[in-house]
């Protein structure tokens, strides 16, 4: 399965995010922003950091760089599956490919921590951790969303609307999520709860 | 085609939690300088542009605000000022 890392400027989680996928079995390829075609790809991932100093608002800037043009006719055309990490998340957002808003922690701090998850995935329910680092995760959306969750907090650090930690798009082919699974793969890590995840995204692309 | 000066505001919307905005509320309720001051924080923007006239310039601004510097699923924006320079 060939899967396409995108690289924005400010981007800083591409390398675990390449290699865990990498892990987990996928032929990885970075892309720039100014990439026009991404019709090669099994999946495309947003990985987390930051983009273009997340000026304005998270997220906000990236929306308008070519790669998301791209993104957009790839959804369009069913290719295959798009996956937003943190900032990936902010930007799917931002660009109105996913419903809601990611807005400033109700703590108004960056929090950075382990947190436990309940994943929802073909019908089962599922206790997992995972690592969050992020200052603009609060999910708002005043939409009913609630069928399109897979991920939800079961501690709410960041005050997120029905406590959603991530989301599918209305066709189920993009998926956004503010935790970072790309930590969560290796033995240096913590654990190894994002490897379900990316397993997950595997059967997402055979699905079809 | 003419130069004008734009200032606008963004801010949250009502319905969405305005965290900086609650802890100055709390502020100045604590140092009894004011009981419901209602404080509403956002960001202030400037900046010129080109139009045929004030009305183009405001359809041009409000496109700006709108697309650019808003986010309307959870930000509302008002135009201050557009003046001809």
């Amino acid at each position: 399965m060939k899967a396409a890392v995108v690289v924005f400027l400010g981007t800083n989680c591409e390398t675990e995010t390449k290699r865990a996928l990498e892990y987990c079995g996928f032929d990885v390829n970075y892309v720039n922003f100014d990439t026009k075609n991404l019709d090669d790809y099994d999946a495309v991932f947003l990985s987390g950091g930051f983009s273009y100093g997340d000026y304005i608002r998270s997220g906000r800037l990236a929306k308008f760089t070519p790669v998301v043009d791209a993104l957009k006719n790839y959804i369009e055309s069913k290719r295959g599956v798009t996956v937003g990490i943190c900032n990936g998340f902010q930007i799917l957002c931002e660009a109105h490919i996913l419903k809601g808003a990611l807005v400033e922690n109700d703590s108004s701090r960056f929090i950075c921590k382990n947190t436990s998850l309940e994943l929802c995935y073909k019908g089962k329910k599922r206790k997992i951790i995972l690592p969050i680092a992020h200052r603009e995760g609060k999910y708002v959306c005043f939409d009913d969303i609630n069928e399109f969750v897979f991920l939800k907090y079961l501690d709410n650090p960041n005050g997120s609307m029905h406590d959603v930690a991530g989301l599918y798009d209305a066709k189920r082919r993009v998926m956004g999520l503010m935790p970072h699974p790309e930590r969560a793969v290796f033995a240096k890590n913590f654990g190894f709860d994002g490897r379900e995840f990316f397993e997950i995204i595997k059967d997402e692309i055979k699905r079809g | 085609m003419e130069r004008f000066f734009a200032k606008v505001i963004v801010t949250l919307k009502d319905e969405v939690k305005d965290n900086r905005a609650l802890v100055l509320d709390k502020m100045l309720k604590n140092l009894n300088i004011e009981d419901n001051p209602a404080f509403s924080t956002g960001r202030f923007y400037t900046f010129s542009l080109s139009a045929q006239n004030l009305s183009d310039a405001h359809d041009k601004t409000d496109f700006i605000c709108r697309e650019i510097l808003s986010n309307p699923v959870v930000e509302k924006y008002e135009i201050n000022s557009i003046e001809a320079i």
